[in-house]
């Protein structure tokens, strides 16, 4: 993965760690639900046949609001069945409202790590040359 | 190591000054970061804690003893890596009065755990059986990615499994009374309250008992390869014969409790959090509501894992029968015991109430204890430690010395120290398979990938750990076991 494609894996000893980058937050935030479910499958044979609606208020500050986010991607994953393959994200104020496409979970689909939570551990969101970058780590 | 993202420059770990208290005990002193209220203590030989020093486990171990209300001090077990927040691999003690609550003291598999099924059949009478044994096996128990069970519980189910643990699978026959005998908590820990649960842990929750997950949860059958002390026979173990050890937990529904709460406990207690040295370190103060609805949440949990082990024990019964054409209590297939490695239970210890959270560590309580059932009291708790995919796993037994020195507590496994990322440069899962076979070891797996990222070498090596434990005696040896099969999620 390059950070071309919005998202880069990092080692980490035991779980999954990855930044996410985007010229606006939305779009870090988009890409760090893709680079959630690409520690799961291979997102390029995940369909995009089902759009659901993520919205999510705002508690606090923008690192709350990624936690809440993604926790909820791991929940239509683990609760749903779902694999998502592209977001778009809108952040206001008031909080996020997403569209996630994707398909239910099929044998069709190879799987990597199981994601069973998102961590605060090393959250961050920082700007880098003129970029969002979010880093996460999923507990697998 | 090449492995060790997070070397921090606020603190060296590698280079940090610990004083030696005993042949396999360190001491992290006061003032190592500024607000620790007592040291920390790390039981490691010198060869575990050089890996120990290469993560930042050292680190988040003096962080712990920042918290209010702690009790001696935090402990770090021989197998213990950094966490998030607290190290796992780790006991901490918290005052029920001064003290709190936390959900990144347990760890998000809350009771992450493992049982150890006990069969009068001889390794050598299970071998040539070995691939329709697993076979039967992986079709009744779902394991890896998205693969949950057929039927989902209604609601009254899930509330049963909540509220009485494994005492509720045995209630559906899956299962003998006996069975909870053999339990930590007697498969049921009291106090969980399923209207604490949320609505989206419920719905990860329904259909996932009797899975066995992913990641590095397996179910192993395995020849008990040596036996150490008389407490060898108190168990039931026999060098030669067959057992079979299950290690899994609470699923997606465990998780979302613990994330549930760690977002109530950020809300609601920011000042409290704010003068700690990392979020992860959240907690609730005891006393308060949010104290009480997440111990309660988090028992509903602890059962949700009990039953899943129960279940998943069920189908394994179910299995060897087939296979064997015999019934499970003719091959003899008793509980030896399940043990929790991920939970936090209100004890007494050096006559102070406390919230003792184990996260990466089993309790261990020596003879005499009534928690310790009645078969066992006069030796001592059976505990498990599992290795990972391809290496031994050991019983050890709980002693007085884990009593007056850990909280009664011990280490839980090998812990891992390569990254997964690192695992799949170096390993191909299918070479793994083959090497695993050629050593007499059948692996049934569905993700090659998977069992590239649990290749053996990438864990801490379960015989030091087990020998340091035992050298503290905090729990003793009694039997190591090698794997014959493993299923792997």
């Amino acid at each position: 993965m390059t950070e071309d494609s919005g998202f880069r894996f990092l080692p980490h000893t035991t779980d999954v760690e990855f930044e996410s980058y985007g010229r606006t937050l939305s779009r870090a935030f988009a890409n760090a639900g893709k680079a959630t479910f690409a520690s799961m499958t291979d997102l390029s044979e995940v369909a995009r046949k089902k759009a659901v609606r993520v919205s999510v208020p705002r508690r606090s500050d923008d690192v709350a609001l990624l936690y809440d986010f993604l926790d909820r991607l791991v929940y239509l994953y683990d609760a749903k069945g779902m694999f998502f393959s592209s977001f778009s994200v809108r952040i206001t104020k008031a909080g996020l409202s997403a569209v996630a496409r994707g398909e239910p979970i099929s044998r069709k689909h190879p799987t990597f790590s199981l994601v069973k939570s998102v961590t605060y551990h090393e959250m961050a969101i920082t700007k880098r040359a003129g970029r969002f970058v979010c880093r996460v780590v999923l507990d697998v | 190591m090449e492995d060790s993202p997070h070397a921090h420059a606020d603190l060296d770990t590698r280079a940090l000054k610990l004083d030696r208290i005993g042949p396999v005990e360190w001491e992290i002193p006061m003032g190592t970061v500024a607000q620790m209220k007592t040291p920390a203590r790390i039981i490691a030989s010198k060869a575990l804690l050089e890996k120990i020093r290469t993560d930042r486990t050292l680190r988040q171990l003096a962080n712990v003893a920042c918290l209010p209300g702690i009790v001696k001090f935090p402990i770090s077990m021989p197998d213990s890596h950094e966490g998030y927040g607290f190290p796992i691999g780790g006991v901490v003690a918290l005052d029920c009065e001064t003290g709190g609550i936390s959900p990144g003291g347990i760890g998000y598999d809350i009771n992450c755990g493992v049982r150890l099924i006990r069969t009068n059949l001889s390794a050598a009478e299970v071998r040539p059986k070995i691939k329709q044994l697993l076979d039967k096996i992986h079709d009744s128990v779902p394991s890896g990615v998205g693969r949950a069970t057929k039927r989902k519980l209604s609601p009254s189910e899930l509330d049963a499994v909540l509220v009485d643990g494994a005492k509720a699978a045995v209630r559906i026959g899956q299962g003998w009374k006996e069975d909870l005998e053999h339990c930590e908590e007697g498969g049921s820990l009291p106090g969980a309250r399923p209207e604490k649960v949320s609505a989206e842990a419920r719905d990860r929750g329904k259909s996932q008992v009797g899975t066995l997950g992913a990641g590095n949860h397996f179910l192993e059958v395995q020849e008990i390869g040596e036996t150490f002390g008389p407490e060898a026979e108190a168990f039931g173990l026999e060098k030669g014969k067959a057992v079979v050890m299950i290690h899994c937990g609470s699923r997606g529904f465990g998780h979302q409790v613990c994330s549930d709460y760690l977002r109530v406990m950020e809300d609601k207690f920011k000042e409290e959090i704010s003068g700690l040295p990392d979020r992860e370190l959240a907690y609730a103060p005891a006393g308060t509501r949010e104290a009480d609805d997440y111990f309660s949440a988090m028992a509903c949990a602890v059962n949700f894992a009990f039953t899943n082990r129960q279940a998943i024990m069920h189908s394994v019964r179910g299995a060897f029968s087939r296979v064997f054409g015999r019934t499970p209590e003719d091959l003899g297939m008793s509980l030896l015991y399940d043990v929790a490695h991920n939970i936090a239970k209100i004890e007494e210890h050096h006559a102070r109430k406390c919230f003792v959270h184990r996260k990466g560590a089993t309790r261990a309580f020596g003879p005499g204890r009534k928690e310790v059932p009645q078969a066992y009291r006069r030796v001592g708790q059976p505990v498990l430690l599992p290795g990972s995919m391809g290496t031994a796993s050991y019983v050890l037994v709980g002693s007085e010395t884990a009593m007056e020195r850990t909280f009664g507590s011990t280490a839980h496994g090998a812990g891992r120290m390569m990254s997964r990322g690192e695992a799949l440069r170096r390993h191909r899962g299918e070479e793994i398979v083959k090497e695993l076979g050629a050593r007499g070891i059948l692996v049934r797996c569905d993700s090659w990938r998977s069992i590239a990222e649990e290749a053996p070498d990438c864990y801490k090596d379960i015989d030091e750990v087990a020998r340091v434990s035992h050298e503290a005696g905090i729990g003793r040896l009694v039997a190591r076991m090698r794997p014959i099969g493993v299923v792997k999620g």
